[in-house]
């Protein structure tokens, strides 16, 4: 019956490969990717969807297959790596895995492995590690209580390996972050001592010289990032250029039953939809929405927002939050389609953007 | 109430539902950890923030000419909130991490709907002789007898005065 099944199965593959050589379109690479899958073949699939995506790079169905590849990919190595841990527990095991688990977004899971891997084999690389899933947590919900243990854990780690590249990069990613100057470039120096004539570092190091004219206190930062939901770094960032979003608005505006479609980033909204003055005053009330929302959900402890919808009698609001920006739309009715639903993805996944009305 | 509340903790993923007044106070709260002895939550605390989001919104939709919200939903990495605009309180339901709010929309509005047949009953004077614990305003008109005099009535009585009170001259 297997043997069968496996030489249907390798028809099916054929067939769509040569679909995929005729016309290389996403979707006949999909459909590849969603074959291989299907066979265990999760090389060929990730290969494949790689492949799509380097033709198709926004395409969301084939970077959501890459994505579930990789981590079906990951969930094979770490049930392979939990019972090594079990069998023999080495640092190089706890490492990887700690490692894996962050990158699949358990940083939760990681810190907790980290703590086991301390009570078990105390070391400078258990803390970094520790110290590093819990910046992971505070970079996703910007808690205040987890910046104060990042900070903490930093500060163990660095006595436990003074003069560690790892360390000295986190407790830099950190700072700048935050905003606390001073320390970052404290960090900054030593790094640049481990690699004297280093151009990027050198080039940080002057940026962040000019902004660390007074000791600014890391508590404070903290404070101020959980009451304003930005870090430091972010406020720099704004004002990029893309030429991208647009589209993507226009596309979403032009779906049945859409009365506006937004991108929101800090006080700057793109609309596509209502003009003039309405525009300015309804991306005024959704910026105000979705900055109550970001706030709410940190209050209630459920992380990082990645949802909002509200419905009411004037139809219906969804919002896909993300750090670089989000994608809003307006509707007559609740139900969002898949175009809607990938269009708003596709909104919250563009890192840069320009032309945008200040709405403050 | 609980009872309404009850029926949503079958549904996979649901951490606790309860209704909340409008000023975000709890009234009533159904929680899984009472059964499965997981952490309890902090209900009082998740009324108030429920409360205050949603009176939030409200105001943020007020310059739009947006009233408030009948259904709101805020997911996030550890976990869903939804608020449910019923008969004078919000349902409020907290879901884990992962599960869709799409699957909790019929039970939600089932709940609400219990809600106010219940109320309703209540209105009607059924609760009242099944010894219902709150006082409840009755919609059967009361007999003039019992009641203040409205102003036409007062009008007319003082007409009615005017020509029966014999004249002075």
């Amino acid at each position: 019956m297997k043997f069968i099944q496996r030489l249907l199965a390798r028809g099916k593959l054929r067939d769509a490969a040569r679909r995929v050589a005729e016309e290389p379109s996403a979707r006949h690479y999909s459909e590849l990717v969603q074959l291989y899958a299907a066979q265990d073949q999760l090389d060929a699939a990730l290969q494949t969807a790689a492949e799509g995506l380097s033709l198709h790079p926004r395409d969301p169905e084939l970077r959501r297959l890459h994505e579930r590849s990789l981590r079906i990919k990951r969930d094979g190595r770490t049930r392979e790596l939990l019972v090594a841990l079990r069998e023999t527990p080495r640092p190089a095991l706890y490492r990887e895995l700690v490692e894996l688990m962050l990158e699949d977004g358990r940083a939760a899971q990681a810190e907790e492995l980290c703590g086991e891997w301390i009570a078990k084999q105390d070391g400078a690389q258990a803390r970094y590690w520790r110290a590093r899933a819990r910046c992971t947590r505070y970079f996703a919900d910007r808690l205040r209580e987890d910046g104060r243990m990042a900070l903490e854990w930093l500060l163990e780690a660095e006595r436990a390996a003074p003069g560690d590249e790892g360390v000295l990069r986190l407790s830099l990613d950190l700072h700048a972050r935050l905003g606390a100057w001073t320390q970052a470039r404290r960090a900054l120096a030593r790094l640049l001592e481990l690699h004297p004539g280093d151009l990027a570092l050198e080039a940080r190091f002057r940026s962040i010289s000019a902004l660390a004219t007074q000791p600014s206190d890391p508590q404070a930062c903290l404070r101020e990032i959980e009451k304003s939901g930005r870090f430091a770094d972010e406020d720099q960032e704004s004002g990029g250029a893309s030429t991208a979003i647009r589209p993507v608005l226009q596309a979403l505006a032009r779906e049945r039953g859409v009365k506006a479609a937004f991108f929101v980033r800090g006080s700057t909204a793109l609309v596509q939809g209502p003009r003039g003055y309405t525009a300015e005053r309804t991306a005024r009330g959704v910026s105000e929405i979705l900055q109550v929302s970001r706030s709410a959900a940190r209050r209630l402890g459920l992380g990082q927002p990645l949802e909002v919808r509200l419905e009411g009698d004037y139809g219906a609001l969804a919002a896909l939050p993300s750090e670089q920006g989000s994608g809003v739309v307006w509707l007559d009715t609740p139900a969002l389609t898949k175009r809607m639903e990938d269009g708003l993805r596709e909104l919250s996944g563009l890192a840069s953007t320009s032309g945008e009305r200040s709405i403050r | 109430m609980k009872h309404y509340l009850d029926s949503l903790l079958h549904t996979p993923g649901v951490r606790a539902a309860g209704f909340v007044a409008a000023d975000g106070l709890g009234i009533a709260w159904s929680e899984r950890a009472a059964r499965s002895g997981e952490e309890p939550l902090d209900t009082e605390g998740l009324a108030a923030l429920a409360g205050s989001w949603l009176a939030e919104l409200t105001r943020c939709g007020a310059p739009l000419g947006w009233s408030a919200p009948q259904r709101c939903v805020l997911r996030a990495t550890r976990g869903t909130l939804i608020l449910a605009q019923g008969p004078e309180v919000v349902l409020v339901v907290l879901l884990d991490g992962g599960m869709s709010h799409e699957d909790l929309r019929l039970p939600m509005e089932s709940a609400l709907a219990r809600l106010q047949r219940h109320l309703r009953n209540l209105g009607s004077g059924e609760a009242r002789e099944q010894g219902a614990p709150l006082p409840h305003r009755t919609n059967t008109p009361l007999s003039p007898a019992l009641r203040a005099p409205t102003n036409a009535e007062l009008a007319s009585e003082e007409r009615k005065a005017g020509q029966t009170a014999p004249s002075g001259e």
